[in-house]
């Protein structure tokens, strides 16, 4: 069986514009989640976000990009990083045979809402192609694939905030299943009212910093980004002397069928998803070197993954580092997934574990072997978990290469 | 011998009405499911769209969908519209392909697949009116988590007790042709031993809206009407939902399951110089589908579901460059509907289960039943240049 590597990955996020930017808040413990400048957020207790500064200039310039929304920049930007640091050139990649799978779980909203504004207001014709156009979540995929000429199996599934992990296994597949050789995978979602209010009107949004599985935590930090990652068959990279950053060696996929945004009261779909997908690496519980937590940092969410992990991980769950990032660039939604991803790449290449951010007073519910303070380690095996609405679960497994 | 991938099953929601055969005999009569909105609509019931925020008036709009008939779960009332279609539709599909108890014994071995250009419309427009008109903290908890794309898979999910991978895809005209697709990927890497197949899409004042102001609307559609008449190229959008059930012909005999039809290939590619908001050129799309077909034959093709002009292009190109003689204009008897590809590629099964075709008449024994060549084409083809072709053929004789 074809082995499936990481060979190049980008991120913008509140972090910053690329990887480096990531890893280097991640090292410090440094939360990038501030007062929130996108849009007016009224007299809400919450004002904070995970926002990205400034929007990178794009180095990737498809035809349509006037029009592209923010999610889409954000993705057209991790692109350039990921085909950048992949070292990939055109020419090099068969185009029938370059896969692109690019969740997202609003897509375009932030300008669709402008558009319903407009159409409120009488004056929908001059909002319209920006507005609408950038509506459909498979929007950022099609301006993606066109930038990089990928005209091979295409993709944009959303399954809510596990969209991009979902993406990534799904490019895994393709690759492992000989419909690709080579496949763009990742996801990007930008800060939208729609979701801001939703989140607010859930009463899940925390008015400071989440501190996910902290006793006294308050509920998330929605942030923004997007995070792509460049997988590639063994074979293709090692004839084109691409330098592997990971392994991709297992996924487990699950839907809990119970409730449209709580987890299940079991955690059934989340032990489904981990469990799957350390068989699917052929890999027991002890091997695991660090677990990259969903861990929003709402109650129901935290309590339910830490008894998914003691439930697979067993006596091993004592000792398994675990963290969850979102502390640091908040929760990216749709992106969520690559981006926590692509750091758990970054920290078994730079051989440390990421810190949990804003952790005082562990919930007793929540008992795992969480980090701390970022240390050192020699990190072989992670697992990056995703869980989003809908009772979708998603677990990667991956390998230091 | 190979294991095929086969349909068992079909659920439909559509303007020609509810239930497959129901849909299959008023497609055979010819008929239209285009019309005015009737009063009696049960999506004017309390709680999905109480205040007619959907304005349009006429176009394909669902017939003979009464949910609570169909839908089991006591959740039904947090339903939206689109996810009430997905819902009933693989609630039927489900049932017709005798699947409850495949799923009940390996409910991580089935997976959902749905496709939706434009999701939730008309609840995304209610919330987000409300919150600009009064402010950000004016969000309902209710409708929020319905918002999101893949909710109407979800609530399948609960509905039918799946819990393997699901999600929503989104691709434009083609998201039911992606849907599918992407199941067969599922099955073929024996990720899941069943994967029910779907897509929806609904009415929404955006939408319509949006395709007004753009002057592409026939406009009948709306309340206000116009003096002008309908033009060849004003688009009546139309709403459904429709789900096939997908397996491996082996597991399908071995539960007795007799196939509809068979899968005999699909894939997605994007055409040469695609371009992210554009059809590709008719000449280039028809020329990658033949060369993916290569030496089969198909003698049918089931026409496209959306894309206007640019699409009854596709369609006269691939019927003149193939050499298909059988045809089926799904547009004028349902609107035009960027999800309609499942409903495609199900009608594309039942012709090949009973053998017969809209517009040709089988009403004597010795009249022989039409054949298809190599198969039924089915090709989703959306703005973005991305291309899905389904090739769909008779089942095997058990």
């Amino acid at each position: 069986m074809s082995r499936v590597f990481i060979t190049g990955m980008g991120a913008v996020t509140a972090a910053g514009p690329d990887t480096a930017a990531l890893g280097a808040a991640l090292r410090a413990g440094r939360s990038c989640i501030e007062p929130i400048r996108l849009f007016p957020v009224g007299d809400l207790e919450t004002r904070i976000a995970g926002e990205v500064r400034e929007l990178p200039a794009p180095r990737l310039r498809p035809h349509g990009i006037q029009r592209a929304s923010r999610s889409d920049l954000l993705a057209l930007a991790a692109t350039a990083e990921a085909w950048e640091d992949a070292g990939l050139a055109p020419g090099q990649i068969v185009p029938r045979r370059f896969g692109l799978a690019l969740g997202s779980s609003t897509g375009g909203m932030l300008e669709t809402e402008s558009y319903y504004d407009a159409r409120r207001r009488g004056d929908s014709t001059r909002a319209l192609r920006s507005g609408l156009r950038s509506t459909s979540v498979g929007a950022a995929a099609d301006l993606v694939a066109a930038a990089v000429s990928a005209r091979g199996r295409r993709l944009a599934p959303s399954t809510a905030c596990s969209s991009s992990a979902f993406a990534i296994a799904m490019g895994r597949l393709w690759i492992l299943q000989g419909a690709a050789d080579i496949v763009l995978a990742g996801g990007t979602d930008a800060l939208c009212r729609m979701t801001f209010s939703g989140f607010h009107s859930l009463k899940a949004m925390s008015p400071e910093p989440c501190r996910p599985f902290d006793r006294n935590r308050r509920g998330l930090s929605l942030g923004e980004g997007a995070g792509m990652v460049v997988l590639e068959s063994e074979a293709h990279a090692t004839r084109r002397g691409a330098r592997p950053l990971a392994e991709v060696i297992g996924a487990g996929i699950s839907c809990d069928a119970a409730h449209p945004t709580a987890p299940h009261e079991a955690s059934r779909g989340a032990i489904a998803a981990l469990g799957g997908a350390l068989r699917d690496a052929g890999l027991e519980p002890a091997a695991i070197d660090y677990i990259n937590a969903h861990g929003t940092g709402t109650p129901q969410n935290d309590v339910a993954e830490a008894r998914a992990i003691r439930s697979v991980l067993g006596q091993a769950a004592a000792s398994c580092p675990v963290s969850s990032t979102k502390g640091v660039i908040g929760h990216l939604l749709g992106a969520a997934g690559a981006v926590e991803a692509i750091l758990s790449v970054l920290a078994m290449r730079e051989h440390f574990l990421p810190p949990q951010v804003g952790l005082a007073d562990v919930d007793p519910e929540c008992d795992l072997a969480f980090v701390r303070e970022v240390r050192g380690a020699s990190l072989t095996h992670v697992v990056s978990n995703s869980y989003g609405f809908g009772g979708n679960n998603v677990s990667l497994v991956l390998r230091a290469a | 011998m190979s294991d095929s991938i086969v349909i068992t099953g079909a659920g439909l929601v559509t303007p020609l009405g509810t239930g497959r055969d129901s849909v299959w005999q008023a497609l055979l009569a010819g008929e239209s499911g285009v019309r005015q909105l009737l009063d009696d609509d049960p999506r004017l019931a309390r709680g999905v769209d109480p205040d007619r925020r959907m304005r349009a008036v006429f176009g394909g709009f669902v017939k003979g969908f009464q949910p609570r008939e169909i839908i089991r779960s006591r959740q039904l009332r947090r339903m939206d519209w689109i996810s009430r279609l997905i819902t009933a539709s693989t609630r039927l599909a489900v049932a017709d392909a005798a699947a409850e108890e495949t799923i009940a014994a390996a409910p991580t071995r089935v997976a959902i697949v749905a496709g939706s250009c434009f999701g939730p419309q008309r609840e995304t427009q209610e919330y987000m009116d409300r919150v600009l008109e009064r402010g950000i903290g004016s969000g309902q908890p209710f409708l929020f988590p319905n918002l999101v794309l893949n909710a109407a898979s979800g609530w399948a999910a609960i509905e039918l007790g799946v819990q393997g991978p699901n999600l929503m895809v989104s691709a434009h005209e083609a998201s039911g042709e992606i849907a599918i697709v992407t199941a067969l990927d599922l099955l073929q890497a024996d990720q899941v031993d069943l994967v029910i197949a779907c897509a929806a899409e609904e009415f929404g004042d955006v939408l319509t809206g949006a395709l007004h102001d753009l002057r592409l609307l026939d406009p009948r559609c709306l309340p206000e009407g116009g003096a002008d008449g309908p033009q060849h190229d004003h688009i009546v959008p139309g709403e459904g939902g429709a789900a096939l059930v997908l397996e491996r012909e082996s597991r399908a005999r071995e539960r007795g399951q007799r196939p509809l039809a068979t899968l005999a290939d699909a894939t997605s590619f994007a055409t040469e110089g695609a371009r992210a908001h554009s059809f590709s050129r008719a000449a280039e799309t028809t020329a990658d589908i033949a060369q993916w077909l290569g030496s089969r034959r198909p003698r049918a093709l089931v026409g496209g579901t959306a894309g206007g002009r640019a699409r009854s292009a596709l369609d006269d190109a691939l019927r003149a460059t193939l050499g298909v003689d059988r045809f089926i204009g799904l547009r004028d008897s349902v609107g035009e509907s960027a999800s309609a590809g499942v409903l495609a590629a199900a009608l594309a099964a039942l012709a090949c289960s009973s053998g017969r075709w809209p517009g040709l008449a089988i009403d004597t024994p010795t009249r022989q039943a039409p054949t298809f060549g190599d198969g039924i084409l089915v090709v989703g083809a959306g703005r973005s240049g991305l291309v899905a072709p389904l090739l769909i053929t008779s089942a095997p004789p058990a």
